[in-house]
């Protein structure tokens, strides 16, 4: 949490609590170096139903949205990516489920792998202090909350005591690739559900109909409780988005939320809607703590400006280890060369998706255990 | 599904469908959708849709057509040029006839009847609308006119993206000779002074005058030339001859197939008073940037060259 106060000028300036200068040790970047916060305004934190807000699919480009994506693209105008991917060929896959191929040649597929290893201590999960000082320029923005009555960007010298660290991904799937790291000074741990709703708020910040974001969780290969997110823009929707569903819990009249289960799809996969981001986040995040404990393998894919979670359950896949990326379980797969990228069809990818999915009695079991939660956070 | 994908593609298209009513009677009905074009441009400026009760096997049509005169339920006088603008006019609406028949489940398709009823439905409403679009100046018409000097206009799904974007900025085709301008922003034109028609279809050199920097627009053109994006700060002109400092950012965007599409020019006046966002010049240049570079990926609107190079 940042105090703001307006001083003359053109610039606003943040005030950090004095208790955070003495903590920062070497978290503090070097002198003369600036980074972009954008405060978000309280009342998201704490609001419930968000129908006020909603309708805004005729507004212009969000505050966030430009900042986002400016960044981005001065990260890229600078060279500091390992590709440009808007120059990689994508198409829809022959079928009737719209599943899209991209040939990226020059995509590092281990690049989760790397990133978890320059940002995270291990154990424990939480960011290297020394993370921030090496890594400066991949660092693209901090989002964090504010007593302010109107979301605002302010350039700090230091990033406040918690937020949403915004982190460029130098392999990124589709344009605007950007990884999203909660941190905390103070707090060592921390909690999926309570992330799960700072991204929610972000993405209704953002308020683009185009950006998704993702979330990961390979037990096997994660025993730390690194919890970060993804994001990307997408022009168009996931194939996923787009597959009829079927209701499997219903309390919109009592608390707005609503489960369906994907029909006619390979990977069985449950779409959690609710336009009260808060509650929402509450019940995706039980869910998704309960199947931690559960030591489950598991995707969450957030759409339409946070109103929308798709959970994509996945089986352990011990032989091969290679679990499947959220985007991945949305029916979007990259490809790194060009036969591969010629064969692909959606037979080939529906065998991929069918062999991670959950089968009906595990996935009956899931359905049973969301609706409990619903019902026991209603 | 399929009238998404016909409206995606900017085409007309006729299909049978079970509707439902608001106390929750299903119906089926014969839904006609077309598509009306600007005569002028070739911008798509309505959809059409006409809907026509099937009658059930078991109910004779007679009293149907003895209503054959038409309803057109909610026509607009005026024809606006919005993309997005979708009138829906029904036709004929037999409610009794149809309550007494819906209870049958069996799929109803569309006899011969009613599929003449819906291209005589679709052909008065647009008798009408290209009746009232003369008088409004913005003639429509049902077929989509060439437009003018080869320049085909963008996918309707896509200007409804860019036209979020309210930043002044320009869209250039580098496939097509002396890289004309095929899109610009409301913000680009009031920003300019210029109206649309007169700026579509040129190359941007007419905001230069007598004392615009050479080696500046010589930077430009190398940039363009390597396929590289630039930010400069140049001397331009509006339509009515004043000048204006224009903080500029060029940059190739590409579609889909990865190709180069268009390149995008992101204009700010360095006079114009800034708004306390707390985002600098260069943020909302390259954030206009940013969002028109993801619009233009878009699939459904395979834009610029696809399977051709680029060269």
């Amino acid at each position: 949490m940042v105090s703001v106060s307006r001083l003359e000028g053109d610039h606003a300036f943040v005030k950090q609590s004095a208790s955070q200068e003495h903590s920062k040790g070497n978290e503090v970047p070097p002198e003369g170096f600036e980074i972009p916060v954008y405060v978000m305004c309280h009342y998201l934190e704490n609001s419930g139903a968000l129908d006020v807000f909603l309708c805004k699919a005729d507004d212009e480009q969000s505050l966030l949205d430009t900042l986002i994506l400016a960044q981005w693209e001065e990260h890229a105008f600078r060279g500091l990516l390992n590709y440009d991917v808007t120059s990689c060929e994508t198409k829809i896959v022959d079928g009737g489920k719209r599943l899209t191929a991209q040939l990226n040649m020059e995509w590092n597929p281990n690049f989760l792998k790397e990133f978890e290893k320059r940002i995270f201590k291990l154990p424990g999960g939480i960011i290297k202090p020394s993370y921030m000082k090496n890594n400066l320029e991949d660092i693209l923005c901090c989002v964090t909350t504010g007593e302010i009555e109107k979301s605002m960007v302010a350039c700090l010298a230091a990033v406040p005591l918690e937020g949403i660290l915004i982190v460029s991904n130098a392999n990124p799937v589709e344009y605007g690739h950007i990884f999203l790291v909660p941190y905390s000074i103070q707090l060592r741990t921390q909690f999926i559900g309570r992330t799960l709703h700072l991204m929610a708020n972000i993405a209704h910040e953002v308020n683009s109909f185009s950006l998704r974001m993702f979330y990961d969780y390979f037990s096997a290969t994660n025993a730390d409780q690194k919890i970060y997110f993804q994001a990307c823009y997408f022009a168009n929707p996931l194939p996923v988005e787009l597959l009829p569903t079927l209701p499997i819990y219903d309390s919109s009249i009592v608390d707005g939320l609503s489960i369906w289960e994907l029909a006619d799809y390979y990977l069985k996969a449950l779409v959690f809607t609710s336009k009260d981001l808060k509650h929402l986040a509450a019940v995706v995040g039980e869910i998704c703590f309960e199947l931690q404990k559960r030591n489950a393998v598991f995707n969450l894919l957030i759409t339409d400006y946070g109103t929308k979670m798709f959970l994509f359950p996945q089986v352990h896949l011990p032989a091969t280890g290679r679990h499947l990326h959220a985007w991945e379980c949305g029916g979007y797969f990259i490809y790194s060369n060009n036969a591969e990228f010629e064969r692909a069809s959606e037979s080939e990818i529906s065998r991929r998706l069918a062999s991670a999915s959950l089968d009906v009695k595990g996935f009956g079991a899931l359905k049973q255990l969301c609706c409990n939660i619903a019902s026991k956070l209603c | 599904m399929e009238i998404r994908e016909a409206i995606r593609e900017e085409r007309g298209m006729q299909v049978s469908l079970l509707n439902y009513r608001k106390d929750g009677t299903p119906h089926w009905i014969l839904f006609r959708l077309f598509p009306i074009f600007e005569k002028e441009g070739g911008q798509l400026v309505h959809f059409v849709a006409v809907e026509v009760p099937i009658a059930g096997s078991r109910s004779c049509c007679s009293q149907s057509s003895a209503r054959g005169g038409l309803m057109p339920g909610a026509c607009r006088n005026e024809v606006r040029s919005e993309l997005d603008l979708r009138c829906t006019l029904s036709v004929g609406s037999n409610n009794d006839l149809d309550n007494k028949v819906a209870e049958g489940e069996e799929r109803r398709e569309a006899g011969d009847m009613e599929k003449q009823k819906a291209i005589d439905g679709a052909n008065e409403i647009l008798l009408k609308l290209m009746h009232y679009s003369k008088l409004t100046g913005r003639v429509v018409c049902g077929n989509r006119c060439r437009p003018p000097e080869g320049t085909i206009p963008l996918p309707s799904s896509l200007c409804t993206s860019l036209g979020r974007i309210k930043q002044s900025f320009v869209l250039t085709d580098p496939n097509l000779p002396d890289m004309p301008i095929v899109y610009a922003s409301d913000t680009f034109l009031s920003l300019t002074g210029y109206t649309r028609n007169e700026v579509l279809g040129r190359n941007c050199r007419f905001l230069g005058g007598p004392q615009t920097d050479v080696e500046t627009l010589q930077l430009i053109r190398q940039s363009i030339q390597a396929e590289k994006a630039c930010t400069v700060h140049i001397l331009n002109y509006r339509k009515d001859g004043t000048q204006f400092r224009n903080f500029l950012h060029i940059s190739p965007v590409r579609n889909s197939s990865g190709k180069i599409a268009f390149y995008v020019g992101v204009q700010i006046d360095e006079a114009a008073k800034d708004d306390a966002h707390g985002l600098c010049p260069r943020m909302k240049l390259l954030g206009a940037v940013g969002a028109v570079k993801v619009a233009v990926r878009s699939l459904s609107s395979s834009v610029g060259p696809s399977s051709c190079s680029s060269s």
